[in-house]
């Protein structure tokens, strides 16, 4: 919540344009409430230099063009795991203390009514959510973290738990408002 | 020795032309109604949309790069066109090619080649920079060859008749280059407007890379069509402004003659400072894109040589693109004809209602065809005839410049005299018109082939699934900041543009013999 006081006019980068900041934003005005969440989403339009892409903001940060940038943590790792070259510079920081910043989101998948292979596609996504697939994406280099499955996330990753993530009602965030209030401060 | 323009008309428009004409004009109001739809759904909604302060920066922001960009060109092609052709600058056959090369290398390219290199190269200045660069050869090409296709007689003449080597050249040569400068510098302003990668990548906000974000952000935007609602107004305004800036220049003579060789200016101490600054231009358009691909290429840990995937994406590129190139070329030539032979406001419209698809985004292109595909022929939907039809729309401009102006240079009475000696109008087309076209059309089909190449937006969304382009890979690997993965494709890119500018090159050379 402090990245909307002065201090930090000037000082961070984030990605508006995409949904990853898109994501924090739902969840600091579903914890914080309306009133809050806009009078912060002003400060950070105020005070944020924009970027596009979370990749985009870790380099800027590297070549030292802006302190600090607000980005998913698997950005950071695979750069690192590639060498490096638009990270060596920089270190990861968790918001931790159940900060609204420390939102852990969701990747989602969902099937379309009008599907023609309903049946298939709810098979892909169990397969996708379950033990299996979930032991896929922990073994590769995506470096997001597994979930629901009781598979462990790959070991190079902070552990999930010590995140200190806030508690979040996902199905209370609701994108349009929010890409409504973006529109509304200007950042969309 | 002027021919009449309007001869040959006839007592009513030939009725196959016509259609077919209509026909392709029809197809770019599609992405029109598509917004003017929009934007009539959305009712009072879209003042709300439109009436807030990021809506002013944005227009602030594209106004300013189209007028400062447009003006860059115009002023460095038609300089770079007059010292390379009226100057006795050292190496003149070397600056030739090397002026028009940067046709092979796409803005987008060379805004990753800029911010490669410089990391804060960001924001208006560098997006004027960059898209200067990358679109000064739109002025260039045309205005060098209508200096090589002015008969110096002419400024001679006003020599003999006491005007200084200035005025002449400003009295007499420079209104002869406007319709070229012009038509040219009109195509740089519609690029200014649509240009997606190379701004966005230079963080400068536009309506366009605006209306991307928008669509990524909601699928049904309200906010984008709205968007691009004000992108058609700046681009009504920018066709108007050609319209009224060309007025009725007539250029076709019969039987040009033999010119001689033009004088050539002396520019005597100048000289080495003009070699130096058409190199350090060069160097800015053609050195640093190509440097930091081979820099990537060299340092990167991410750089790869998938051979196979490499070669099978450069292949179905130049499918797409000699398909797109054809198909423009044939969709072009009945607005042209129309536009030259039957002059009047019914033409003109038809004619500048296909410039509209060139100003808008390729994604609000892309969205548009989807819509009536869906509703109307849902077959089209995912097939490569449908990325072509996106491709006619979108570069339409470009066939139908290299059209047209052929076509104005051939006085009509050729026709007449066809069908006097007993050929049907088909024939006259097919025996007269087009081989003495063929150039021109040629040279258009080769801005298109190179534009295809380089397309990004629409090929991203209507591409059929599994088909992949060398911009759409290049664009995936670089926007994921893998840099040396993206150099290969950036290189092949080039390397498939290149021979089509070489060929544009020299057929505008050929043309002024």
């Amino acid at each position: 919540m402090d990245l909307a006081k002065p201090e930090w006019k000037g000082r961070f980068g984030v990605s508006p344009s995409g949904a990853d900041f898109q994501a924090i934003v739902s969840a600091v005005y579903a914890l914080e409430g309306d009133a809050a969440g806009a009078a912060w989403l002003q400060g950070v339009k105020d005070n944020a230099k924009v970027y596009r892409g979370n990749s985009t903001i870790m380099k800027a940060v590297n070549a030292g063009e802006v302190p600090a940038g607000v980005i998913y943590h698997y950005y950071w790792y695979g750069d690192q795991a590639d060498g490096g070259a638009n990270s060596k510079n920089t270190k990861l920081a968790y918001f931790g203390n159940q900060d609204p910043g420390a939102f852990v989101s969701v990747s989602g998948g969902g099937v379309l009514k009008s599907s023609k292979h309903i049946a298939e596609a709810q098979q892909l996504l169990a397969y996708m959510s379950g033990a299996e697939g979930q032991k896929t994406l922990a073994d590769s280099a995506a470096l997001e973290y597994t979930v629901g499955s009781g598979v462990a996330a790959n070991s190079a990753l902070k552990p999930l738990a010590e995140l200190g993530a806030p508690t979040v009602d996902l199905n209370a965030l609701n994108g349009p408002k929010i890409v409504e209030e973006m529109q509304r401060v200007g950042l969309l | 020795m002027t021919s009449r323009d309007a001869a040959g008309v006839g007592p009513r428009p030939p009725l196959f032309r016509t259609s077919a004409a209509l026909a392709v004009a029809a197809l770019s109001a599609i992405p029109l109604w598509y917004v003017a739809s929009g934007v009539a759904d959305a009712g009072t909604g879209m003042v709300d949309l439109l009436w807030r302060p990021r809506v002013g920066e944005l227009l602030t922001n594209t106004v300013l790069l189209v007028l400062a960009g447009t003006a860059a060109c115009l002023v460095l092609g038609t300089a770079a066109a007059w010292l390379v052709e009226r100057t006795d600058l050292p190496g003149r056959p070397l600056w030739t090619a090397l002026m028009a090369a940067p046709l092979a290398v796409p803005a987008f390219v060379n805004s990753f080649g800029w911010s490669s290199l410089v990391p804060s190269f960001a924001g208006f200045g560098a997006a004027v920079v960059v898209t200067t660069l990358s679109y000064y050869p739109l002025v260039y090409l045309p205005v060098a060859a209508a200096l090589r296709g002015t008969d110096p007689a002419f400024e001679e003449m006003a020599r003999s008749l006491g005007c200084g080597p200035w005025r002449a050249f400003t009295r007499v040569t420079l209104p002869r280059l406007r319709p070229a400068a012009l038509g040219g510098g009109l195509l740089v302003g519609l690029h200014m407007l649509a240009e997606f990668g190379a701004v966005q990548a230079l963080r400068f906000d536009t309506f366009t890379t605006a209306i991307y974000d928008q669509y990524q952000s909601t699928f049904n935007g309200a906010a984008a069509t709205a968007l691009a609602g004000v992108l058609v107004l700046l681009c009504l305004l920018l066709l108007a402004g050609e319209l009224r800036l060309a007025g009725s220049v007539r250029l076709a003579r019969v039987g040009s003659g033999t010119s001689r060789q033009p004088t050539l200016h002396r520019l005597g101490r100048a000289r080495p400072v003009a070699a130096a600054g058409l190199l350090l231009f060069a160097g800015a358009a053609l050195g640093v894109p190509l440097g930091c691909i081979g820099y990537w290429l060299a340092v990167s840990t991410s750089t790869a040589f998938p051979a196979a995937d490499l070669l099978a994406t450069a292949g179905s590129t130049l499918a797409l693109a000699a398909m797109g190139a054809a198909a423009t070329t044939a969709a072009a030539l009945p607005v042209a004809w129309l536009a030259v032979r039957r002059p009047g406001w019914p033409s003109r419209i038809l004619e500048r209602s296909t410039y509209v698809g060139n100003s808008l985004p390729g994604i609000v292109v892309a969205l548009a065809l989807i819509t009536v595909a869906i509703k109307y022929a849902p077959g089209l939907y995912q097939t490569t005839a449908m990325l072509v039809v996106a491709y006619v729309t979108l570069f339409l401009p470009r066939a139908m410049v290299g059209i047209r102006s052929a076509l104005a240079q051939i006085p009509a009475a050729l026709d007449d005299v066809a069908r006097t000696l007993g050929v049907r109008p088909a024939g006259a087309l097919l025996r007269v018109t087009l081989p003495l076209i063929a150039r021109g059309a040629g040279a258009g089909a080769g801005l298109v082939f190179i534009a295809v190449v380089t397309e990004l937006t629409s090929t991203l969304l209507l591409a059929p699934i599994g088909t992949r382009t060398l911009a759409t890979q290049f664009w995936s690997q670089s926007s994921e900041i893998h840099y040396g993965a993206a150099a290969p494709y950036a290189l092949l890119m080039i390397a498939v543009s290149a021979p089509m500018a070489y060929l544009l090159i020299r057929t505008d050379h050929e043309a002024a013999r």
